[in-house]
């Protein structure tokens, strides 16, 4: 096992390559400090990143019970989750709460930031406040959210007197339960995308502005021909977090629908989490992490292979 | 630029093989025994780490003082005492038995121990060695705490049978007759519908309160003699479309608000429903959460009889302790008389031990409860539970929700959830 351990460079050791005179020599001496001071810092990442990394990918290809032997499978834990009807459907939900979730929440924090961008009274106040949700616990948000959504709860109760129609059991009822866990994701998190829109919008030059005005450029056309545009850099970085972010959708649904009724809601990190720490089915669970991982990164180098077509870097 | 870079690669490949030697090393010794807790020490001192839930500073300040009773009576033994909230305690115990440094004394209730016997200790060798009496623990909860081989894995400290708990003040505000031990199935309905009115209801029913009922009704048992899960059992089938027509067609409970498994405790500490399943363990939190009067009665007798299930909790040595002779003595001090009894004091336990019961009673001050207990438990047995319980019933919930609130057939849901549960 020892063999493993590949002898570092040793200091008396010469480069085979034949390197001219001083110059190298003293680059050489600067790579061992960098190294001595990044030291710390190196054997932080191998400890805490690299090493769970490698961990996770080699117990991916066991199966790895808490307790009792393990025994190596190959790809085996790979293909029973391809396999596996349940994981299919998690991971469409997933992937229907991602295409309900990122429309809306470009629209509303985009929305919102350009409203905020023009002179209104209050606008630092309203930065705020739509910031909020960001910072609040989810936990604390979820107890809120239950008493709205639940039979007799606020929206129940505000609707029925006036319509004489109750409302749907949200949370209990599978067509809603999504789309009730999307809308409260929206509220907890727009704010976010609302500040890097604002800010973008702050560093529009004021020139480009007055020169659309001069040539004759109305709201309308102004909007959509030179803010959007100016803005598509910081529309590019708030789509692509929002995606990554939200592929790995957890709290919210762990914590006000617990993936149900049914598995309406369940999505892939909570499907991960409850091999891993329900069902103790450790392999099963690190190569459904694995498999989340390629996914994300699949999506993400889509999503810049495409903002060529309508990222505009020009300012 | 050159040189640096192949430094810099070096470093890191130097780095990536003592990251992959670590983790070969980590996997080998993590089957192995590693460093279990309870090394004694060169003067025959000991010190023997004790986990367990507690859900507070008074909760474990509680513990404490028994630990400390621990070398009171033997001076050798200490215990290092480490108390967790509920809802991470058993995902931190299996972590720690995957690692091989267990502690030595485990705490476990009677759901979740078949998940964990594998890392504990049979206690039958020590108990007759040690000559340790224990006719005087209920029977249901020994037969709980024991694994599919039939051997004891932990000594109970609580237990309860399921029973209901009653709002008083309810009961006779809607002018209904309260329900007395030994009422029958037959009586629980007219008393529910006659409950159910002016936006009150009798019941909150949630998928897995029902589970337990569901054996007080037709003898139906989720788990069979095997350890193996059988929900798609005839009798756990009909259990449990009986349940759901309470809420679709009879509507004695409300509408399932979709998977949140304080709600139907919730619906009774608010007073919104009159009756609520649990057991001794319970009368605590009523006390604490509600503003009503409130009694227990017994579950609706069937036909056939009353029967009830019985849970509770104990405490076993796990395998990879070093001292388990010194751990069972610290076992038989904290689950002794004095022990059960001060537990039972302190209203902390239903103690396990029919001799220490009685300090319960006396705290409680509820007239009518030792009727009710004694009933529920002279036609109790053990619950069963298969090893991966919090996994199925999890699942129960997820999709017992939408079978409750009748928008999936119950026979679906039961086939759903045992096929998804028995696939690991």
């Amino acid at each position: 096992m020892n063999t493993a351990m590949a002898p570092p460079l040793s200091t008396g050791q010469r480069p085979h390559r034949t390197v001219c005179g001083r110059r190298s020599a003293r680059k050489r001496t600067d790579g061992w400090a960098a190294l001595f001071f990044t030291s710390p810092s190196i054997a932080g990442l191998a400890l805490f990143t690299a090493f769970p990394i490698c961990m996770s990918l080699v117990i991916s290809l066991f199966q790895w019970p808490t307790l009792g032997d393990k025994t190596f499978v190959g790809a085996g834990n790979y293909l029973h989750l391809l396999a596996d009807p349940i994981f299919r459907q998690v991971l469409l939900n997933t992937v229907l709460f991602v295409v309900l979730y990122l429309p809306a929440n470009i629209v509303v924090s985009l929305g919102l930031a350009l409203w905020l961008a023009t002179p209104i009274r209050g606008r630092q106040f309203f930065r705020v406040l739509f910031f909020v949700p960001v910072v609040t616990p989810m936990v604390a948000n979820v107890l809120v959210w239950r008493l709205i959504y639940q039979p007799n709860g606020l929206v129940d109760a505000s609707l029925f007197p006036v319509t004489g129609i109750h409302a749907p059991n949200f949370l209990g009822d599978p067509r809603w339960a999504m789309l009730s866990v999307v809308a409260m994701s929206v509220w907890g998190g727009f704010g976010y995308n609302m500040l890097i829109f604002s800010a973008a919008l702050d560093n529009i030059p004021q020139e480009i502005i007055d020169a659309s005005r001069i040539d004759g450029a109305g709201p309308v056309s102004r909007l959509f021909r030179v803010t959007l545009p100016m803005l598509s850099p910081a529309m590019f970085f708030a789509t692509t977090m929002t995606v990554i972010t939200s592929l790995q959708v957890f709290t919210q649904t762990f914590l006000l629908t617990g993936g149900g009724p049914g598995a309406a809601t369940e999505t892939l990190v909570q499907f991960i989490y409850g091999q891993g720490f329900s069902s103790f089915a450790l392999g099963v669970a690190s190569a459904g992490a694995w498999l989340l991982f390629l996914f994300i990164m699949g999506i993400t180098a889509l999503q810049f292979l495409g903002q060529r077509k309508w990222v505009n870097y020009d300012v | 630029m050159r040189a640096p870079n192949k430094l810099w690669k070096a470093a890191l490949a130097a780095a990536f093989a003592a990251v992959l030697v670590t983790s070969a090393c980590g996997s080998n010794s993590s089957s192995g025994g590693g460093s279990g807790d309870g090394t004694k020490n060169a003067d025959g001192s000991v010190t023997l780490t004790w986990t367990m839930w507690a859900s507070g500073t008074a909760d474990a300040q509680i513990w404490q003082n028994i630990a400390k009773s621990v070398t009171d009576k033997y001076p050798n033994i200490h215990i290092n005492l480490q108390t967790t909230a509920i809802s991470d305690y058993y995902t931190k115990l299996g972590t720690r038995m995957a690692a091989g440094t267990a502690p030595c004394l485990v705490s476990s209730q009677s759901s979740r121990i078949a998940g964990y016997t594998q890392g504990m200790l049979p206690l039958d060798d020590m108990i007759k060695q040690n000559n340790y009496d224990v006719a005087d623990f209920d029977k249901t909860i020994l037969k709980g705490l024991s694994g599919t081989d039939g051997k004891q894995y932990a000594i109970p400290y609580d237990f309860g049978p399921q029973i209901l708990w009653y709002n008083r003040d309810l009961f006779q505000q809607e002018g209904v007759p309260e329900p007395k031990v030994g009422w029958t199935v037959n009586d629980f309905l007219t008393t529910a519908r006659a409950l159910t009115k002016d936006g009150k209801y009798a019941i909150a029913l949630y998928p897995t309160d029902a589970l337990t009922m569901i054996f007080s009704m037709n003898g139906g048992q989720p788990v069979n003699d095997a350890g193996k899960l059988q929900l798609t059992d005839p009798r756990m089938v009909q259990g449990y479309q009986t349940f759901a027509g309470m809420v679709t067609k009879d509507k004695i409970s409300p509408a399932l608000p979709g998977v949140d498994s304080n709600w139907s405790k919730n619906q009774f500490y608010t007073g919104n429903v009159a009756l609520m399943s649990g057991g001794p363990w319970s009368i605590s939190d009523i006390k604490a959460k509600s503003k009503f009067t409130f009694a227990p009665v017994t579950m609706p007798a069937a036909p056939n009889g009353m029967q009830t299930s019985t849970q509770g909790s104990g405490f076993g040595i796990s395998k990879t302790c070093k001292d388990p002779e010194d751990a069972f003595k610290a076992l038989t001090v904290i689950t002794s008389k004095e022990t059960l009894s001060s537990l039972g004091q302190q209203g902390r336990a239903f103690p396990a031990r029919k001799s220490a019961q009685n300090t319960w009673y006396d705290q409680a001050k509820m007239p009518g409860a030792k009727e009710v207990l004694d009933a529920g438990i002279a036609a109790s047995q053990a619950q069963r539970y298969t090893k991966n319980w919090d996994q199925v019933s999890k699942l129960i919930e997820q999709f017992g929700v939408a079978a409750f609130n009748g928008q999936s057939p119950v026979a679906d849901f039961l086939q759903q959830v045992q096929s998804q549960a028995s696939q690991n």
